[in-house]
């Protein structure tokens, strides 16, 4: 019996598998096997990881459960992917999106046709699953910066532009409401949508000025009591609305563009106060975190933001305007950037909302140093 | 009879000018309006006006350029600009020149009359920089007394941007109250009001003198140690005012 391997020839195929199995877990990509119905024969943990499972969960199913785990349209999108391999061998990238709570992923996919001689192994499909997300979000932030830099060039000839015809249609409509002071209540109402809504275009163009001044910050070292302070100082700030300051630590420096950190305060405070409509409490903070970072908290008694919105408040310049919410939050999260640090919104809906401004550690140290 | 103010309205903006027009006038007063600043000029020297509400950006000649021409017609004029989007430096330079006072359009139309009432007074127009407000109430009171208007503002902010939307003669600051940070204040005021009366309350006054440096303070007319004499502090008002006028 000559085709028995010897016990040599045993050691080496058994070492062979290891170095196969090895490959195929150490890839950064995501690599799975799939036989013609689809069934996932081999399968490496990078792939199984997108979905937060081991990948003995994962091998033996079938793909399509993963696959619709997906955003939608994936299932289509891979059928149309095997159908291409199935006819030229191989495929071009296909771009799929998981979505979850916490984070999206996106993924770049290819496959190709793993050649067997055995009729029952034709139509396996080996694809690569390379997580591209980061590539994603530093484009879709060079679109962002580009898109802004035209913005801040057009908002002073647009100010100018929107500013003249606003004030006309403003006093017009205050000398219609004092001379109909009498009118009913309807035609009031009316009138006083006018005045209403523009104030709220000054405001939105007052944002697009802010913006266009917007430059590199001009670090100095800031108490941040003093900034809030100021921050408060630029907002209108109702009597109906009751300003609590909750700060119990003293001498808290940061290095910061007082100017542009104002602006992001007086924004915080202004779509609090419209989150409120005009009636209750905003709570001020200022404290260190257990890294040393400086934070600044503020909370308001609104209605909260619903969780679907949270992340889209501070992108209303792309495209997710979320009502309610003007351009300032936006320019709250470039101020932050510009400075090294961050705002975070969280909310439990019907609860109020709390924003945190938080600045890096780095940069308050090498300040007063 | 007394007859009513009368204001040049000047703006190239004709619509603007007819709702503003109805506005003045609802207010009490007389209004006019020029479409440009060679027609503003003209008409000063033809009739007579209690001050000018002028638009910054026109053709032509624009509203500081006019302002500064029209200083020479008619010194006593006071004059408030409007703008849409002007340049700060300019506006800057407008009020260092003596412009009443400059708005952003859309005005805010109470805060406009307010500073309108204010330029036709001819008492003294004081601002009262200070978080006291038993203090501020008080004074208010002894000021009117005296024919002064005055007003209070309770943090910086308000103080530069009120300086800015009205010509004050005095503004009595509080120099170490941490919501106002008088010096700091005082400092950014005088950038583009050359010509106030700075007076200045303080808890501690040799504290204070060392914070004004000393090319400013020749420019502080008085410092008052708290409590406050209120009877010198008018008597201050009233001498520094007459010898002015």
């Amino acid at each position: 019996m000559e085709n028995i391997p010897n016990l040599s020839e045993l050691e080496s195929t058994k070492k062979t598998v290891k170095f196969f199995e090895g490959l195929l877990r150490s890839t950064p990509n995501g690599i799975v096997v799939t036989d013609a119905s689809q069934n996932i024969v081999l399968v490496n943990g990078r792939f199984s990881s997108i979905f937060q499972q081991h990948w003995r969960d994962v091998i033996e199913t079938n793909l399509f459960v993963w696959l619709q785990q997906l955003d939608s349209g994936a299932v289509d999108l891979w059928t149309e992917l095997v159908a291409s391999v199935y006819r030229e061998g191989h495929c071009y990238d296909a771009n799929f999106k998981l979505t979850s709570t916490e984070r999206v992923t996106h993924l770049r996919v290819n496959a190709s046709l793993v050649e067997q001689e055995a009729v029952e192994d034709q139509g396996i499909i080996i694809s690569n699953w390379r997580d591209i997300t980061k590539q994603i979000e530093m484009e879709e932030q060079v679109a962002t910066s580009e898109s802004l830099a035209v913005l801040g060039k057009l908002s002073g000839s647009i100010a100018h532009e929107i500013r003249n015809p606003l004030a006309t249609i403003d006093i017009s409509a205050l000398n219609l409401k004092r001379k109909l002071k009498d009118a009913d209540e309807k035609t009031k109402s009316q009138i006083d949508r006018i005045i209403k809504q523009v104030k709220e275009t000054v405001d939105t163009i007052q944002s697009l000025q802010d913006l266009a001044k917007l430059k590199v910050p001009n670090k100095s070292r800031w108490d941040i009591s003093k900034i809030i302070r100021n921050g408060i100082g630029i907002s209108e700030i109702p009597e109906s609305i009751h300003l609590i300051n909750v700060m119990t630590e003293n001498e808290l420096f940061v290095n910061v563009d007082e100017k542009q950190i104002s602006i992001v305060i007086r924004n915080i405070l202004s779509n609090a106060i419209y989150a409120m409509e005009n009636q209750g409490t905003v709570w001020i903070n200022a404290y260190k975190d257990v890294d040393d970072n400086v934070n600044i908290s503020i909370k308001d008694s609104g209605l909260g933001i619903k969780a679907e919105n949270i992340y889209k408040i501070f992108e209303s310049f792309y495209g997710t305007k979320v009502k309610g919410f003007g351009y300032g939050l936006t320019i709250c999260k470039m101020i932050m950037e510009k400075h090294g640090g961050t705002i975070d919104a969280t909310s439990e809906e019907g609860e109020g909302a709390t924003f945190t401004l938080r600045f890096p550690y780095d940069a308050i140290e090498k300040q007063s140093a | 009879m007394k007859t009513n103010r009368r204001i040049l309205v000047v703006d190239d903006n004709i619509d603007y000018c007819e709702g503003i027009i109805d506005f003045l006038e609802m207010e009490g007063f007389d209004a006019k309006a020029v479409h440009d600043g060679f027609k503003a000029l003209e008409t000063i020297e033809e009739e007579e006006f209690d001050m000018v509400l002028m638009d910054v950006r026109m053709p032509g000649m624009d509203g500081v350029e006019t302002f500064q021409k029209l200083k020479k017609i008619s010194p006593n004029t006071p004059t408030i600009l409007m703008t849409a989007f002007a340049v700060e430096s300019r506006i800057k330079e407008a009020l260092r020149s003596g412009v009443f006072g400059a708005f952003q359009k859309p005005v805010d139309n109470e805060r406009l009359i307010c500073s309108i009432k204010k330029s036709l007074h001819s008492g003294a127009v004081i601002m009262i920089a200070d978080d006291d407000k038993e203090l501020c109430s008080y004074l208010l009171d002894r000021f009117a007394d005296k024919g002064y208007r005055g007003i209070v503002v309770r943090n910086q902010e308000t103080a530069v941007l009120m300086a800015s939307e009205k010509k004050f003669d005095f503004i009595i600051l509080n120099a170490n109250k941490k919501d106002i940070n008088g010096v700091e204040t005082y400092q950014k005021i005088r950038d583009f009001r050359p010509e106030v009366n700075i007076i200045i309350i303080t808890d501690n006054k040799k504290e204070t003198e060392n914070l004004i440096d000393q090319a400013s303070k020749k420019d502080v007319c008085a410092i008052f140690e708290k409590p406050l004499d209120i009877d010198t502090l008018i008597e201050a008002i009233q001498k520094t005012f007459d010898n002015r006028n």
